[in-house]
């Protein structure tokens, strides 16, 4: 029984259109002209309890929309949404008592108040009990490092720490289905580790289910088993990580270290070169005849070493969201 | 229990605002205090036939009714809340966003009541006033029933100004226009029994004389026993009235919202 079901979601924007020029600014007065936008467009999935999902694609891609379905914050256009047995558009207390969305740029803490009196308010408006609060906050507050923190104003916190405290404030109430925005947006690379850290630890710990979106590779390398790639709207590949790679890459890369330099027009006429510097030289061919490729080489060229690899998972994607 | 502790947790964010609340609040002294001067003034030659303690204690208890029963939060709603996406953490908690919105309104309100108090105090001894009240106790309880009411009806009259920002994108001249029509109507400018008969009949028909006027003339002891059970029962009415729309529009609304920027 999936804890996220998702059939066929569209979820369209209106946005106003105007004209170039002035005769299109004086059209637009008299009467404004409304383009539909898909932003999500036929999205279908579902997600086992427990399961740590990343959410991948480029910008403007979808992916903060469909979030924002599955929260209950907007209404879809048309398509079907189960989260937990709820619709979320209903915001029922129920449902909302055991969902978070985390999104990287807003804010719910206090500007002019220490984070732990947003806490305080969360543990109220959540019904948290007083001995459940205790156990959570120490254990979040354990985790992330931020014993001292919470007692300060949170005007006067870095950007780091207040990223902490707001995740605090969206965990207190032991949500079991959390939605990541892009989480790490805006930190430092060593914030960024403790935080996938944190979450890889959370969802251990709590066993929560956890889609998180990101365009950095990092994060959903290192966290998510499973990955749902969106482009346009539309979900292009849903899938084990790995299997991106066995599925999409139509390359292999041929890495050479020669004795001595040859010409590369030789190399040129076997694939596409990626780099050369000095005796070493890097070239794309279809994977489907790599092997016999390598082996030519091998014949007709001083070859020290040979390495035969799949392209980097970055690579893949790019081509992927470049492609038409 | 909860829902107080909320409150009081709302109240430590909003003290944080004090100094801007009171430069707020000497803001809104100033029409009262202009009627008031003028009323005094024209007390020397009083020909109007009016009862000049009434009207004065009327004037100066619009400077605490202009700053306490009146609900200030539509342009909130409608710019941060709505076209700027910050309902967003509304919409995610287990709590109605009315609750919490009245709950960080309130608070404003509580606060501006002070400094009111206290300026009317300096007031009513500078202009030699001397303040004619409700005596008895009972009527003094319905009458302060009554302005609870009429907080109440303003507020979910601002939050229904507020959330026509799911429809409109221009709300500021919209805000402006109905601020004039209800200070008007609702006897911030003059008291209802000075204006002209018939505008004084479109007023009765509205809500606006029971957000201001009506509660303030119960303070003073201007009605009868009959006359207060009816005006807190009309408060009680419009309030259903308007908490139906409200949630009739609301529902309606949020369906159009695209929480932009969050
Ligand atoms: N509130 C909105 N109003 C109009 N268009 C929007 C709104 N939110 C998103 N969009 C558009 O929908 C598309 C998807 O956006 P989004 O879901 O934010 O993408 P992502 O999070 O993958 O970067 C984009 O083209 C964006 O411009
Ligand atoms: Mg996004």
């Amino acid at each position: 029984m999936p804890i996220i079901s998702v059939q066929n979601l569209r979820k369209t924007f209106q946005v106003p259109y105007k004209e170039p020029g002035v005769a299109g600014a004086l059209k637009s007065l008299i009467h404004r002209k409304y383009l539909e936008k898909p932003a999500v467009d036929g999205v279908s999935f579902t997600i086992e309890e427990g399961e740590l999902v990343g959410f991948i694609g480029p910008n403007g891609a979808g992916k903060t929309t469909t979030l924002k379905c599955l929260s209950g914050l907007l209404f879809p256009t048309s398509g079907e949404i189960d989260v937990l047995g709820f619709r979320p558009f209903d915001r029922k207390k129920t449902f909302l008592q055991q969902i978070s969305l985390v999104m990287g740029q807003k804010n719910q803490l206090w500007w002019d108040l220490p984070a732990m009196e947003t806490f305080l308010l969360n543990k109220e408006i959540y019904q948290i009990t007083e001995k459940q609060f205790q156990r959570v906050l120490q254990s979040l507050v354990e985790i992330l490092q931020v014993a001292d923190v919470v007692q300060i104003p949170v005007r006067n916190l870095s950007l780091g720490q207040r990223m902490k405290c707001e995740l605090i404030a969206a965990l207190i109430h032991q949500p079991k289905v959390i939605f990541l925005d892009e989480p790490t947006i805006g930190l430092d690379v060593v914030m960024q580790q403790n935080l996938r850290t944190f979450i890889k630890e959370y969802n251990h710990q709590f066993n929560a289910t956890l889609i998180l979106t990101s365009h950095y590779m990092e994060d959903v390398k290192e966290l998510c088993e499973r990955v749902i790639v969106i482009n346009n709207g539309k979900i292009v590949f849903d899938g084990r990580l790995d299997d991106i790679v066995k599925k999409f890459s139509t390359d292999k890369k041929i890495t050479l270290l020669l004795s001595k330099s040859v010409d590369l027009n030789i190399l040129q006429s076997y694939g596409q070169i990626k780099s050369s510097e000095g005796n070493k030289v890097t070239i794309m061919v279809p994977s489907a005849n790599s092997r016999q490729i390598a082996a030519e080489l091998l014949a007709k060229l001083p070859v020290v070493d040979v390495n035969i690899e799949e392209p980097e998972i970055e690579e893949i994607i790019r081509q992927m969201f470049t492609r038409k | 229990m909860r829902l107080f502790r909320i409150f009081l947790l709302h109240f430590q964010s909003i003290a944080q605002h004090r100094t801007r609340s009171l430069v707020w609040f000497l803001l809104s002294l100033f029409n009262p205090f202009m009627l008031l001067l003028f009323w005094t003034a024209s007390a020397k030659d009083n020909q109007l036939g009016i009862d000049l303690t009434v009207i004065s204690t009327y004037y100066l208890l619009l400077v605490l009714g202009g700053s306490t029963l009146m609900a200030h939060q539509e342009e909130d709603v409608a710019v941060m809340d709505i076209q700027k996406g910050a309902l967003v953490k509304y919409l995610l908690r287990p709590i109605p966003y009315y609750f919490m919105r009245f709950s960080e309104e309130m608070h404003y309100r509580i606060l501006q009541g002070g400094y009111g108090i206290v300026a009317i105090i300096i007031l009513s001894n500078i202009f030699q006033i001397s303040l004619k009240f409700v005596s008895d106790p009972l009527f003094l309880v319905l009458a302060l029933v009554s302005c609870v009411l009429a907080y109440l009806l303003s507020f979910t009259y601002k939050m229904l100004l507020g959330i026509l920002a799911f429809w409109l994108i221009e709300t500021r001249a919209i805000f402006e226009f109905a601020e004039v029509v209800t200070l008007i109507l609702c006897g911030f400018l003059v008291p209802l029994d000075l204006l002209p008969s018939w505008l004084k009949l479109v007023a009765q028909l509205t809500p606006f004389p029971y957000m201001i006027y009506y509660p303030l003339s119960a303070l003073i002891g201007q009605f009868s026993l009959y006359g207060l059970a009816s005006i807190l029962a009309i408060q009680a009415c419009w309030l259903g009235v308007f908490f139906l729309t409200y949630k009739l529009v609301f529902g309606a609304g949020i369906k159009r919202f695209t929480a932009v920027g969050q």
